[in-house]
């Protein structure tokens, strides 16, 4: 008797400390995470669904702001653009959208993070974020950073959220999430309400305003190998100073309504998937003054259009495993069609002849992966891409990829060369359409330390654009001379128990010869997620300086979180010294050369926020 | 002699699973087991998406016997309730079948992106299962 009360005191003891902290070890080793980050494709960092619980991300805007060699910041309309240059178009391939591995995209030039950039997330699982032109994957063009989030799943879920949150300025955003299953069937649905009252300024007694109104669903059902996404989002933004020969908007808005259906089948190593992507932007300009110049009517202060953009793509890829060799054979095919209607000047319909409204796309993309021993591995890829215009020029263009990977489970060292090309998009064709590709070349590498609680890396990257696409006194133009940015990153995780610390700096520099300039930008990223008696906490710090410009700014966030049975009652506070850095914008009048300028705008206002989410 | 054996059996497959995604969930499937059933060998049959590749693991442990039919196994890890099995330990591993069928030992599912246990309080009663404090949240 006294053996058996032994046995069991000794069994339930050791259970008690082993199933606790296997349940702890499987969340982090089954995170999703772990099932579609690809470490061959470049230098990844992830903010899993346990960073993202803690942080309670209003928005994306708050992971780009953390991406290294980034600074995130708004356009002239308040659209996100962390490229964002005064009287530069934006090139969409410059950071890659993707949601569950689709490739988010308008064909005309829209750009999807501009649309959901500073919308809710709530149905994100977690996100993988890959640097730097290297960190490209076979068949979708090269990109300077690929932002991939993936949605939460049913049998992942098993469980609805009802959610709101209440800010200053009048923020309120509202919430539901549901879902059920199991491995082999399960549904995940979302509905947003987003009323995001941002911060406004007021310019020569004109009003400037940057409120955010939109509606998101997304419906995710996996039955067996097929997986179904749907994805709405409709919303209207207050376009801040718009354009214009001086700033002195009358309320100029952004409508948009996007929408995407994908469809996949997956199984073993073959994956098949077709998606259709539409969207329709109404803008509408309205200036007290002038906003631009038409040979056929002359001045002009107000401007509206509707822009239809479709997407129609179909994906076909297999992965061959042969000992330690793995092919990858990929091949999408794509359909863009797009035009513009209602086009009004000054509230009277005008017809301007566009250049093409469709575009066809044939990518053929091959990987070639071979394992030399359990250290070594090799990677070359292959991307060929055909686009034909509709009466215009056709592009084609190679991207080659070499990478070289050593894995010791102590030390990883990446090394990749890269060369590819940007393609201007049909808007830019629509200024000129004789503009030649973006030529870049790359080559980077990073040396990762592994030890007991994290790891310690070390990236170099060497970036070269040549034909960069940019408007000058002749028009859009691809510049003569080329680009060059050396970057490095420094990046520290310590992972304990409960708690995270995250330690990143980084320096970009770099060298302008077309424009005969030079710059430098620093930042330093600080993250830590603690867990203080029953309190969840995430604190972040980010630094930013750009040396040229003479700004410099820091963002401290703070979320805090406590959990009562059912509920969750949550703090967040983004740049709460208002210290963030900040941005300057203007508008010229080309007769006179005038420059209207508004500075120290904060991209990333103040806000502090009380949230509560019901489980049932 | 017979403690030390399954303190044994547990520290060496502490060591020897840690890592390993479907060696952490063969502890797992181990670790209950062993709470519900004091004897060894434990016969366990397995008939779900998430654990079916732990097999390999349990197949290489003496202490635990892999079987193909529930109704020859102490405990049965399932995703869906078996019909026509009587007094059997049904441990479920899909949330909403658990829902269904009040019956289990207990259930393990993701929640709110997390894995979960639930220990089946009616059944622990009834079969007089002793669960130890630290395990008192996963009762309901």
């Amino acid at each position: 008797m006294k053996k058996i009360l032994l046995t069991t005191f000794l069994f339930t003891f050791l259970l008690a400390s082993n199933l606790n902290s296997l349940l702890n070890k499987l969340s982090i080793k089954d995170d999703l995470s772990n099932k579609t980050k690809k470490e061959n494709s470049g230098y990844i960092i992830i903010y899993t669904r346990q960073d993202l619980d803690r942080m309670k991300i209003l928005s994306l805007k708050e992971i780009l702001q953390r991406i290294p060699f980034i600074r995130y910041n708004e356009n002239n309309f308040a659209l996100t653009d962390p490229f964002y240059a005064p009287y530069q178009l934006n090139n969409p391939t410059y950071i890659r959208f993707y949601l569950n591995d689709v490739e988010l995209n308008l064909p005309f030039g829209s750009n999807i993070l501009q649309l959901l950039g500073q919308l809710d997330v709530k149905y994100i699982d977690h996100i993988e974020i890959y640097m730097g032109l290297p960190s490209f994957e076979v068949s979708p063009k090269p990109s300077m950073t690929v932002i991939k989030i993936y949605t939460k799943k049913g049998y992942r879920e098993n469980n609805s959220i009802i959610e709101t949150l209440y800010g200053n300025r009048g923020l309120n955003e509202e919430y539901f999430t549901s879902g059920y299953g199991d491995e082999t069937k399960s549904y995940f649905l979302y509905f947003g309400n987003d009323n995001i009252k941002r911060k406004n300024y007021t310019h020569n007694n004109f009003s400037l305003k940057r409120n955010i109104y939109a509606k998101s669903f997304l419906g995710n059902i996996q039955y067996k190998n097929f997986e179904i996404l749907i994805y709405r989002n409709q919303g209207k933004k207050d376009a801040f100073i718009a354009d214009g020969f001086k700033i002195a908007p009358l309320n100029p808005y952004i409508k948009h309504f996007y929408n995407l259906i994908n469809i996949e089948y997956k199984k073993d190593n073959l994956k098949i998937e077709s998606n259709y992507q539409f969207g329709n932007i109404f803008y509408y300009d309205k200036n007290a003054y002038i906003i631009n110049y038409n040979p056929l009517i002359g001045f002009y202060n107000q401007h509206s259009l509707h822009l239809h953009e479709k997407t129609i793509n179909f994906k076909i890829s297999k992965k061959f495993i042969f000992n330690t060799n793995t092919l990858f054979l990929e091949f999408l095919t794509k359909n863009d069609k797009f035009n513009i209607e209602n086009e009004k000047i000054n509230n009277k319909p005008i017809n301007i002849k566009y250049l093409f409204t469709r575009r066809h796309t044939n990518i053929y993309g091959v990987e070639y992966t071979k394992t030399i021993d359990q250290k070594h591995l090799i990677n070359i890829s292959y991307t060929r891409l055909i686009q034909i215009n509709e009466n215009t020029k056709n592009y084609k263009s190679n991207t080659y990829r070499i990478g070289y990977i050593f894995n010791n489970n102590k030390y990883v060292f990446k090394s990749f060369l890269f060369k590819g090309d940007f393609l201007p998009t049909p808007l830019m064709l629509n200024y000129n359409n004789y503009l030649n590709k973006s030529k870049t070349f790359a080559y980077s590498f990073k040396i990762k330390k592994i030890d007991k609680y994290g790891f310690t890396s070390l990236l170099f990257g060497h970036t070269n654009i040549k034909n960069v696409i940019a408007f000058t006194k002749n028009g859009l133009v691809n510049l003569k001379k080329e680009n060059n940015y050396d970057s490095i990153s420094i990046r520290k995780e310590i992972n304990l128990y409960k708690d995270k610390i995250i330690i990143n700096p980084w320096r970009l520099w770099a060298n302008y010869k077309s424009y005969n300039t030079k710059n430098i930008q620093d930042g330093i990223v600080f993250s830590l997620f603690k867990t203080i008696n029953t309190f969840n906490t995430y604190s972040s710090l980010v630094y930013y300086k750009n040396h040229k410009k003479n700004k410099e700014g820091i963002n401290l966030d703070l979320t805090i979180s406590k959990t009562y049975k059912n509920f969750e009652i949550y703090f967040k506070g983004i740049n709460l010294l208002n210290k963030d850095v900040t941005t300057d914008y203007y508008l010229i009048n080309p007769l006179t050369n005038q420059k209207d300028i508004i500075k120290n705008i904060d991209v990333n206002e103040r806000i502090i926020a009380i949230g509560v989410s019901c489980e049932f | 002699m017979r403690v030390l054996r399954y303190l044994l059996i547990l520290i060496i497959a502490t060591i020897i699973y840690a890592g390993d995604v479907n060696k952490i969930k063969a502890e797992i499937i181990e670790n209950i087991s062993m709470l519900y059933i004091k004897k060894h060998p434990i016969y366990i049959f397995i008939k779900s998406n998430y654990f079916n590749k732990t097999k390999k693991y349990l197949q290489k442990n003496y202490y635990f016997y892999i079987v193909n039919n529930c109704n020859k196994a102490d405990i049965c890890f399932v995703d869906s309730y078996p019909k026509n099995i009587k007094g059997k330990i049904i441990f479920l591993t899909s949330y909403l079948s658990y829902l269904k069928n009040k019956n289990a030992a207990g259930a393990f599912f993701w929640q709110k992106g997390r894995p979960t246990i639930i220990f089946n309080k009616q059944f622990i009663i009834n079969h007089h299962i002793k669960i130890p404090k630290e395990y008192e949240d996963f009762v309901e």
